[in-house]
């Protein structure tokens, strides 16, 4: 329901925006290359919002990015090998940003094998901690903590976007559940409160093959080149790409750039000895992903996965959709959610067949725009039927203000909050559990529960606060209309607002829940 | 009608355009859908994004901005039913951003990009002085209330969470705005 002035807003703000704001934005999306791709291809670049900003200004940043999943391609295709997987090799990568934004590149182990400023601010942060080498939790508490301390993070209006990129997604949520809780505990040591948005993002070899489609370079050169690229800021991908192996192997000398990260190194060849070993064995390795030809589409082996499941495509939600090798064959991995089950599919890229299937009724949720980790066993929606149930309230009868997921002393809790027509309610449920670890009640008018602690006990109720106010006003209930009394925190204080009308004039009152004193009133004319 | 109740507010909502579905169809890559999502939230995303960055460059940017993480992250999104709380928690997100690029080179103080000509292009006095009356008379927090609760089909819960405050001070700050705007605006108007 608009009133008058809101419709009025609306109008004014329409002619604020410049009338060619949509063929500008139109005109952004047409320029990023990856985005005239197939939706598969979309589907598969599920890169954070941050680097989608970055990339529309900056191509090398989004070579970075796309050399970074070169990187991860190296580490599982390339190499087997437990230590240079545990230790050199990048595992993940952690985007911390605020307006300074960091990158963190972790191996295995959870240790920062880069730590790098994204913009400017970032690089501010950076000046001050040497975080190469050390373990990811110390470093994630070190840059917060100096976020807070060089006055990016204050007071309790600030965001975070946590990025987690990892090939396998129960590793990402895994990293990121780490880096969440340590984001929390530094925000916490530094008494400031952030929303701390959150989002896993899994990269694909598309990226690394689309590069090498468009520079017509093998795949095993451009996980190289990109590689490369990611080394040096001055250097351009597409650059690299247009050179020989050995102008490669030249340059390298040239630049004294240590390429033992990125490629198999061995010190008795020379270097171009080991630049073309490695991008052979790229390329022996992964030749068939050259070819994509003959094989279905991510829509159709999403057809064959709904089918099987016998869900329409308007009631699933895709989590994400990718083509993937398992044992030596390409198969699409398919999740969904629908009705509270998430399904997970494997299906032969070539033939369409269903290789595996899982369904699971716990939900998993990675949610890209949410503050809530997702190792909890119950859902948000268990929790607030603990503690429903615990304050004896009906469904219908609650409006719920939050749900989320918190560390209460180290233990994973919901907090729910959700309020009826005369109470609040704040609940702190075990998120393993479903035990009620802590339940508040406030200004309930007859007390019917005895176990929840609350603190209404010194309070006037809402009728008595109505009373006061129709006393004040020298009005008799029955001559009042349209009465509504609400608690509301003023400052802290526990307020009741009372507003009624009568005759033509209109009512307002704040009336101090404690005690009773008539903090503010209004009367006007209603119009 | 001096204002609504709460219980007629909530939920009374409802948009038909903005939907998870709208959502799908961008994931998909869809423009008209997009072209959707623009015409209904456009104005609004630069509203809002006004209230908090103040400075009308700023908000063209948020709009920009947000617009295009819509785009590219609407395959991303887990449909929940609430792609409003989605769009403008990322608009919320980017406006501060701008803020806090701002706090870093002038002091707001200093801020004066919003004066009488940014309004200029509004042709009819009456949106002009509402305009005026949203940004000059309420604070930060009430404008940002009013300019969500503008937006078609947006819900008092919806606004509590994108602006993570509790739903009891979303209704009383929005009950108190607008009866401070009707009565700033009741002089003028008519």
């Amino acid at each position: 329901m608009k009133n008058r002035i809101e419709t009025n807003l609306s109008a004014a703000l329409s002619q604020m925006v410049p009338d060619d704001m949509y063929e500008r934005i139109i005109e952004e999306v047409d320029s990023i290359p990856e985005r005239n791709v197939t939706p598969m291809k979309r589907q598969n670049q599920n890169t954070s919002a941050a680097d989608r900003t970055r990339t529309n200004h900056n191509r090398p940043l989004r070579l970075l990015s796309m050399a970074v999943a070169a990187c991860l391609i190296l580490a599982v295709g390339l190499w087997g090998g437990r230590y240079y997987q545990y230790n050199f090799v990048a595992d993940s990568i952690v985007d911390i940003d605020v307006n300074p934004s960091v990158e963190l590149t972790t191996n295995r182990n959870n240790k920062v094998l880069e730590a790098e400023a994204v913009n400017e601010d970032g690089a501010e942060i950076l000046q001050e901690l040497n975080l190469k080498g050390t373990d990811l939790n110390v470093a994630v508490y070190a840059v917060i903590g100096a976020m807070v301390q060089n006055g990016y993070l204050t007071g309790d209006d600030g965001s975070i976007l946590i990025s987690v990129q990892n090939d396998d997604q129960e590793r990402a949520q895994t990293v990121r559940n780490l880096v969440l809780s340590d984001v929390d505990a530094s925000l916490k040591s530094s008494e400031v409160t952030a929303s701390v948005l959150n989002q896993t993002v899994t990269t694909t070899t598309t990226d690394a093959q689309t590069f090498a489609d468009e520079n017509n370079i093998s795949l095993g050169k451009a996980v190289f080149v990109l590689n490369l690229a990611s080394k040096d800021d001055t250097l351009d991908a597409n650059e690299l790409a247009a050179m020989t192996l050995k102008e490669l192997a030249d340059l390298v000398t040239e630049r004294g750039i240590d390429i033992s990260d990125i490629v198999d190194y061995d010190a008795d060849d020379s270097i171009w000895e080991n630049i073309t070993d490695a991008v052979e064995e790229v390329n022996e390795n992964g030749t068939t992903t050259t070819d994509t030809t003959g094989l279905i589409t991510t829509a159709e082996a999403k057809e064959i996965a709904l089918d099987h499941a016998g869900i329409a495509e308007a009631d699933a939600t895709f989590i994400s959709a990718k083509l993937e090798y398992d044992d030596g064959i390409q198969v699409y991995d398919i999740e969904f959610y629908a009705g509270g089950v998430e399904y997970d599919y494997e299906i032969n890229a070539t033939t369409g067949a269903i290789i595996g299937t899982e369904q699971d009724t716990e939900q998993t949720t990675t949610t890209t725009t949410d503050n809530t980790t997702t190792t909890a066993t119950i859902t948000a929606d268990e929790a607030r039927e603990a503690a429903l149930n615990h304050a004896g309230v009906a469904e219908a009868d609650a409006t719920f203000t939050k749900t989320g997921l918190e560390y209460d002393d180290g233990v994973q809790v919901y907090d729910v909050e959700f309020y009826t027509t005369d109470a609040e309610y704040d609940y702190n449920i075990n998120a393993t559990t479903g035990a009620v670890v802590n339940a508040e009640q406030e200004g309930r008018k007859t007390q019917t529960t005895t176990t929840t602690t609350t603190t209404s006990g010194d309070t006037i109720t809402s009728d008595e606060a109505k009373t006061i106010a129709l006393n004040h006003a020298g009005i008799s209930e029955s001559n009042a209309r349209e009465m509504e009394v609400e608690l509301d925190y003023e400052d802290g204080i526990q307020v009741y607002e009372v507003e009624f009308k009568s005759g033509t004039m209109e009512y307002s009152y704040e009336i101090k829940a404690a005690d009773g004193t008539i903090l503010d009133y209004e009367q006007e004319v209603d119009d | 009608m001096a204002h609504t109740t709460a219980a007629a507010s909530w939920g009374s909502h409802t948009h038909p355009a903005v939907d998870d579905l709208l959502i799908q169809r961008i994931a998909e890559g869809d423009h008209d859908a997009l072209h959707t999502l623009y015409e209904s939230v456009g104005n609004n995303v630069y509203g809002f994004a006004l209230s908090i960055t103040k400075n009308t460059h700023d908000a063209e940017d948020v709009l920009q901005e947000t617009i295009l993480s819509v785009y590219h992250k609407a395959a991303d999104y887990q449909g929940k039913g609430k792609p409003m709380a989605w769009i403008f928690t990322i608009a919320r997100n980017f406006s501060l951003m701008k803020l806090r690029e701002h706090q870093k080179t002038t002091s707001l103080e200093d801020n004066e990009i919003l004066n009488s000509a940014s309004y200029s292009h509004i042709d009819s006095a009456e949106l002009r002085m509402t305009l005026q009356a949203v940004l000059k008379l309420l604070d930060s927090k009430e404008q940002q209330i009013v300019m969500l609760h503008a937006v078609e089909g947006m819900k008092n819960r919806e606004i509590a969470e994108i602006m993570q405050i509790p739903l009891n001070t979303v209704l009383s700050k929005y009950h108190r705005a607008i009866k401070k705007l009707r009565k700033h605006l009741e002089g003028q108007i008519e």
